[in-house]
């Protein structure tokens, strides 16, 4: 028989659904560090990403038990969008509460932590460039698009991709840098600038 | 243009680090008590167990 730590993601969502914390103990502590690294990664602040980290969490808990998690074998995946979606959320919030209270001088742009350390429009800057990248992949041919979202959003080893592309772990690694050569090439093309502050 | 990502040796800790414990006993907390009534097509009823 099989212990939890064995099962896939979308078993673990399945017991937990059903009723069983442990399978989501389990599918959390599977992910945490990623998910973790993927927020601190954008916002650059601890005490932030705690937050984020928690609210992601929560919002996954709410989706798995009302029956709506439909992502089969992408949890990764599904997760850090609902991070990144968090953070988008974030900083759209707080530009707003900024704009207001600037004026009445109760926001004390000095102290901000978040400002102390990277700026808003560094934050939106680095969300523009992610953002970019990602609507490049779309240009991609198929085979292309798929190696790059496996391994960059779905976190899987290039001997996963090649199991499940059905190719060899050579023909994955190729397809990657053609990819990347690909992506170089665009991004000269038309002028986009990639560089994260 | 050529891509520079700057990681700060505190970057690299933040990540090595992970989540608190504080924080995870919290989602596991909210994960052990919340459970969700399907009511119709777009509503649910939360149900927090005690």
């Amino acid at each position: 028989m099989k212990t939890l730590d064995q099962l896939t993601d979308e078993q673990l969502v399945s017991l937990y659904e059903q009723g069983n914390n442990t399978a989501f103990e389990v599918l959390m502590m599977r992910y945490k560090s990623k998910v973790y690294a993927y927020i601190f990664q954008i916002v650059r602040d601890r005490e932030l990403t705690e937050d984020i980290f928690q609210d992601t969490f929560i919002k996954a808990i709410v989706t798995i038990q009302q029956g709506r998690y439909s992502e089969s074998g992408k949890f990764l995946g599904w997760i850090n969008r609902i991070a990144h979606n968090l953070i988008i959320d974030h900083f759209r919030r707080e530009k707003n509460e900024n704009t207001v209270s600037a004026d009445s001088f109760e926001y004390d742009i000095v102290n901000s932590s978040k400002l102390s350390d990277l700026s808003i429009e560094d934050i939106l800057s680095n969300e523009q460039v992610l953002n970019d990248v990602v609507r490049m992949v779309g240009f991609l041919p198929i085979v292309q698009q798929e190696v790059v979202r496996m391994r960059f959003f779905e976190d899987l080893s290039f001997k996963e991709i090649a199991e499940k592309t059905q190719v060899s772990i050579n023909t994955a690694l190729g397809r990657m840098r053609y990819a990347l050569l690909n992506m170089r090439r665009m991004a000269a093309e038309k002028d986009v600038y990639l560089e994260l502050r | 243009m050529q891509k520079i990502t700057t990681l700060h040796s505190n970057d690299l800790q933040a990540m090595q680090v992970g989540p608190s414990d504080q924080s995870i006993q919290r989602i596991l907390q909210f994960a052990a008590n919340y459970r969700s009534q399907k009511v119709n097509n777009n509503c649910y009823v939360d149900i927090i167990l005690s």
